[in-house]
């Protein structure tokens, strides 16, 4: 049993969200409420991977979104540093292989809320497609619908992109991505394209930073060029 | 209805929630904006009322919880709790309390509020319970995977994992 409540654990989490998104303006001490929430989760995430079993990082599961909303710098760096090298700590953030018996719950479907977040902020979501298509190499499959290759899909949608960037910007993201990760770009690409039906569900959203438009509307010329793009 | 008279959605939708509360909760969330100023502002001026914001919500049968506040409020627990126990009461409450559950009536107003007078010795003693707090490893996952649910069974259902 948990010595803490996850009532307590998310309120924490939900301060520290707080202090980041709404904070840069507020003056404590020698600096403002976001560096201090910055701090907070360089070091807690730090110590995630200082574990090589990666235990840290799966209790964390339930804060993971927004440990990103409060500190998405911070965030990101420390998602990079887990996904280095050949046995990344987050690799053991999927539980959900066939060993896993009755248990059909996984950590990685967090981490993969806390991204798609991000996805939604200009600044962020180049970063965060090079840690989902990371995600999508070291993914050993499981039970869950939820995975990293679905995320990644989703940011590009050409109906309805799950990121606020516009179709130039989505183009530029996808042609790093050929080039980094060769083969998840094709996986994506082929994912795009009209006949491949798209299952899944609109990516999470932060709760307190304003990067998701309202009211995003595709047009149907915009549709198309990304098409035409894409098959070229 | 209040959408209908052109409120904005989110807007709506936290004054229905204030005014299912109260109708003085209605009528300070309503003029916020226009910088009314709440008995919050007074109450998070104090120590032990800040800290507790700064909490956010816990289950006070919870053991963890209890020492964890105790340290960061900087005095026992039953003390703390007949202070706090006024502010979840009354027209206008910061807190709200459920059996044993304690959590904040909006946490992005108090975050309005309690922001003014936050100190860098509030931030201090919040960063040692973060850390113990969100730092914690379940128990959970020393099992084996496939015997990961009984640890839910053995604790009474801790519902907190999701798929």
């Amino acid at each position: 049993v948990q010595l803490f409540s996850s009532d307590l654990k998310k309120a924490l989490a939900t301060t520290v969200a707080l202090a980041g998104g709404r904070g840069e303006g507020i003056r404590v001490g020698g600096g403002s409420l976001s560096d201090w929430a910055a701090g907070i989760v360089a070091q807690l995430l730090r110590r995630a991977n200082a574990d090589a079993e990666g235990q840290l990082w799966a209790s964390l599961d339930d804060v993971l979104p927004l440990l990103a909303e409060a500190a998405p710098n911070q965030f990101l760096d420390q998602v990079s540093a887990g996904l280095n090298g050949e046995d990344p700590v987050l690799r053991r953030m999927f539980t959900d292989d066939a060993s896993a018996g009755f248990t059909v719950a996984s950590p990685h479907t967090a981490l993969l809320w806390a991204l798609e977040t991000l996805a939604w902020s200009g600044d962020h979501v180049g970063l965060v497609t090079k840690s989902l298509a990371r995600l999508v190499e070291i993914d050993p499959g499981g039970k869950l619908a939820n995975r990293p290759i679905e995320s990644l899909t989703a940011i590009f949608l050409p109906q309805v992109p799950q990121t606020s960037v516009g179709i130039d910007r989505r183009l530029a993201i996808l042609d790093v991505l050929r080039r980094d990760h060769g083969a998840v770009a094709w996986q994506v690409m082929i994912r795009l394209l009209p006949g491949h039906s798209w299952v899944g569900t609109y990516a999470a959203a932060p709760r307190f930073r304003d990067w998701k438009p309202d009211g995003q509307t595709v047009s149907r010329a915009e549709y198309l060029a990304l098409i035409s793009a894409l098959v070229e | 209805m209040l959408e209908a008279e052109g409120v904005a959605e989110g807007l709506a939708e936290r004054l229905a929630r204030a005014a299912h509360r109260s109708f003085v909760s209605f009528q300070r969330e309503a003029a916020a904006d226009g910088g009314s100023s709440r008995s919050w502002d007074t109450q998070l001026s104090e120590r032990v009322v800040r800290r507790a914001w700064l909490a956010g919500a816990w289950v006070e049968t919870r053991s963890g919880d209890q020492s964890e506040l105790s340290a960061l409020f900087g005095q026992d627990y039953q003390t703390a709790r007949s202070r706090l126990e006024p502010l979840a009461r009354g027209a206008d409450p910061l807190f709200t309390a459920v059996g044993s559950s304690w959590t904040l009536v909006n946490v992005e107003a108090a975050f309005d509020y309690g922001s003014r007078h936050v100190t860098q010795l509030d931030l201090g003693a919040l960063e040692e319970t973060l850390q113990r707090v969100l730092g914690e490893v379940d128990p959970a996952l020393e099992m084996p995977p496939s015997e990961r649910w009984l640890a839910g069974v053995e604790a009474g259902c801790n519902c907190s994992r999701r798929i």
